[in-house]
């Protein structure tokens, strides 16, 4: 075949490709267009069973049923919503019972063991609706996904599969997990609290532990906010590592406690300067009246955040923290001078603003 | 006669070969970039992810806005910037010298009050001359500075930030209020990350109110309606496809998320280059490789910012010609790394395609298109052949564009209206001709002035956004 004769098919051929995609890209917006219409009318359709049923004029099975209007995915996703939705503990049970045997939910659990992350995702969804303790083994399974967005599904479904050894599981993981996994494990943790407490104590004080593990569960414990888990959080303000202290540090902001405090001010003098300046901002978010003159003090501080955590901690304490901070702004020493300059114009908003992030 | 005759069918056979592999590797990323793109409209197009990624677990950002004479649409801009969806970020802006009423305006719109300059200066700037904070707004900082230029404003603002992540803004770019959620999306999902680059679209003819784009809308006239499908094929398949290998090497510098860390390490942007983003992003993995850093820089697509687009050919002569020279730049003085395996993906693979694949393009088809009208006129080409090939070559880059809006249409969607469509269609189907061509013109231009060792920015006068309230 000569080479012009090839150049001619390519060219044949892309004038017949270029029809073709143009043509797709028609067609596929009129189809859309038809779908959304048709999840719209469905959605509209359910609105009456569903109004119906959260103010208990009706059964949840007459709006279950209307699902059955929608796709499999628009269906699971309306579902999802309504779980989310404030409603009593009650009528969120009998939704997710009268949901088990939906075809939406039946088609999103059967791709648990999918090879498309996002099936396994909306069969982690799912069970987040209608899980039991029977679906422990399959939720395992989705916990330890490869993908962290099936994971964090996951960890949503733990409220309503609430066992023990899977909340263990979650808690070991918690670690090594993406920042968003984390954040809404923590969420979960914190519906079963109760579950969550001893394992998390017993990693804290396990000296197996390593110090990128301790932080990670000493900012669990702080969300959690746990009373008794203080005694567990305090102990560490000691350790070798400084990535173990400024955890520490950030913690006992949750526990107003003598103990707490005192532990603050050593943490205050930690040769670490992101440690002090964690100390000095729990001290502030404590509003630990008797920890303004080490505040003071560290206003002089060689690290600019340390000064800048200690002023606004100052200004946290309310009249005689600002006192001090007029005070500095005479200061000889330029650092706390220009610090309490730079703090003193700001709005009482704005130090809770920053003193926050 | 005869030796040129030969030369010329040499010279036919080299661009041949030039055209196929340069379209194969075209081809490759195109292939690479469906499980991406895939990838990315599943979590971008999902509800539950809308609301996963409006958690607090998003870490802190610095958006950094350079600024320079902008006295009239300052106070508005910082307004857009400082009312992002997004949990926690700070807005420094950098005056950078203006000799309008920026600095003014922003101290009576933001009532800003001076601090002392207490900032590291780990990268050195231009003098700063006061730093300012704002009574009304604490998550603004503003510093006023000499004039050094856009790189220099940026590494004032990057030595500035408070946050572990910074974004590089223009002040005149456009991003969507919920860019911010999309662009930190690989943060969330536990990958290590030291730049994300997020897509930039063309406002030119778009609805605009309160500095959000309401209604997206492809422009009717010839030179933004072809750069609209131009950045469609650039973003949507080119910059994905590489995400697969690894080598992305453009994080663009109107709207890019960076960790702060690694910009401190490399002594943030480099002043006085004309393309300063495509220079930080070799830097960036340069400085990864060295050091054994397994640090990703990913393009993700649904994360977007408008921009306006040179809508007059001077203009788009100014803004070709200097990317180009940028480019030309970057490559000469990163020439050690080209075919370097001492630099992975990047010095095999990314570079050297920079190299021959986008630096060198203009200069083959100059000689292309030389050597068929020479040919022609000697008698020394087929004509069935060369119409052929023209045929095949131009219908390559319409069958690219094509693509690129079916991406668009599977995914995001931005054009709803059916005009907007045939709109897409009709510039794909006749940027190949004419507008391709003056493109090539401006970007051999950028060589000549290279040779005549001309730098510089050159002035970008913008039209402002049309159909703006």
């Amino acid at each position: 075949m000569s080479l012009l004769l090839i150049l001619g098919v390519i060219a044949v051929t892309q004038v017949i490709f270029v029809v073709l995609l143009a043509a797709f890209v028609v067609v596929r917006r009129e189809r859309r267009s038809r779908r959304v219409q048709r999840v719209q009318s469905g959605r509209a359709q359910l609105s009456a069973p569903l109004a119906k049923w959260l103010v208990e004029a009706s059964s949840v099975e007459k709006f279950v049923a209307g699902l059955r209007v929608l796709p499999h995915e628009s269906a699971l996703a309306f579902a999802s919503e309504i779980h989310d939705m404030r409603v009593p503990l009650e009528q969120r049970a009998s939704f997710g019972a009268a949901l088990r045997n939906a075809p939406c939910v039946h088609w999103a659990i059967a791709g648990a063991g999918s090879w498309r992350w996002w099936r396994r995702l909306d069969a982690a969804r799912a069970l987040g609706i209608v899980g039991t303790l029977d679906d422990a083994d399959a939720l395992r399974e989705l916990l330890e996904d490869v993908h962290p967005a099936v994971r964090l599904a996951g960890t949503q479904a733990l409220t309503a599969v609430a066992d023990a050894e899977l909340v263990r599981v979650a808690v070991a993981h918690y670690p090594y997990e993406a920042l968003a996994v984390r954040h809404f494990t923590t969420n979960t943790l914190r519906t079963v609290w109760q579950l969550a407490e001893a394992p998390l104590r017993s990693f804290l004080t396990s000296p197996e532990a390593t110090a990128r593990e301790l932080a990670a569960w000493l900012g669990l414990a702080e969300s959690l906010n746990l009373p008794s888990l203080r005694l567990a959080t305090t102990a560490l303000a000691t350790h070798a590592d400084s990535e173990v202290r400024v955890a520490v540090a950030r913690a006992l902001r949750r526990y107003p406690h003598a103990e707490t405090v005192e532990a603050l001010r050593r943490l205050l003098d930690d040769p670490q300067d992101f440690v002090r300046a964690a100390a000095a901002q729990a001290l502030g978010t404590l509003r630990a009246a008797e920890a303004q003159p080490w505040l003071e003090r560290r206003l002089t501080d060689q690290a600019w955040w340390v000064r800048f955590r200690c002023a606004l901690a100052l200004a946290l304490l309310g009249e005689p923290g600002r006192a001090a901070l007029r005070h500095a702004r005479q200061s000889p020493d330029r650092f706390a001078r220009e610090m309490a300059v730079m703090t003193s114009g700001l709005a009482d908003g704005a130090v809770l603003e920053l003193a926050e992030v | 006669m005869h030796a040129l005759a030969e030369m010329l069918a040499a010279l036919d056979t080299t661009i041949l070969v030039y055209f196929l592999l340069l379209n194969s590797f075209y081809a490759l990323l195109l292939l690479l970039s469906f499980p991406e793109l895939w990838t990315h409209f599943q979590l971008a197009d999902d509800e539950y992810f809308s609301h996963v990624l409006s958690s607090d677990a998003l870490p802190p950002i610095s958006v950094l806005v350079p600024a320079y004479n902008e006295e009239v649409t300052i106070a508005a801009s910082v307004m857009s910037f400082l009312t992002l969806q997004y949990p926690r970020h700070e807005v420094v802006l950098v005056n950078d010298g203006s000799k309008d009423r920026t600095m003014e305006e922003l101290i009576r719109s933001y009532d800003l009050y001076e601090v002392p300059p207490a900032i590291q200066r780990t990268i050195s700037t231009a003098a700063i001359r006061a730093v300012y904070r704002s009574r009304t707004h604490t998550r603004l900082l503003v510093i006023d500075k000499e004039n050094g230029g856009k790189a220099d404003s940026l590494n004032a603002g990057i030595n500035a930030a408070r946050f572990p992540f910074v974004i590089a803004c223009d002040a005149d770019t456009l991003i969507e209020p919920d860019a911010l959620l999309r662009l930190a999306r690989p943060l969330l999902l536990g990958r290590e990350i030291a730049a994300i680059g997020g897509t930039i679209r063309v406002v030119n003819a778009c609805k605009v109110e309160l500095g959000r784009v309401t209604e997206a809308r492809v422009d009717s006239r010839w030179l933004p309606g072809c750069q609209t499908v131009e950045y469609l094929r650039a973003f949507l398949f080119g910059r994905l496809g590489w995400n697969r290998i690894g080598g992305n090497l453009i994080i663009s510098g109107a709207f890019g998320l960076f960790a702060r860390k690694y910009l401190l390490a490399i002594g943030g942007y480099q002043v006085g280059n004309v393309t300063e983003d495509m220079d930080l992003a070799v830097r960036l993995h340069v400085h990864l490789r060295q050091r054994g850093i397994k640090a990703a820089m990913p393009f993700i697509p649904d994360p977007v910012a408008w921009t306006e687009v040179p809508s007059s050919r001077k203009i788009l002569h100014r803004q070709r010609e200097r990317w180009h020279r940028g480019l030309i730049g970057t490559i000469w003085e990163r020439r050690r790394m080209l075919f370097n395996p001492r630099y992975g993906t990047v010095g095999l693979v990314a570079l050297p395609f920079f190299a021959l694949g986008e630096m060198l393009a203009p200069v083959v088809e100059l000689l292309g298109y030389l050597g068929l009208v020479l040919g022609l006129l000697l008698g020394a080409v087929n004509k069935p052949f060369a119409v052929a090939f023209l045929a095949v070559a131009i219908g390559y880059s319409i069958l690219l564009s094509m693509w690129a809006i079916v991406l668009e249409e599977v995914t995001f969607r931005r054009y709803n209206a059916r005009r907007d469509l045939w709109r897409l269609f009709f510039f794909a189907l006749v940027e190949g001709i004419g507008y391709r061509q003056l493109t090539v013109y401006y970007r051999l231009h950028a060589f000549w002035k290279v040779a005549r060792g001309e730098k510089g920015w050159g002035v970008m006068q913008r039209e402002g956004f049309a159909n703006a309230k």
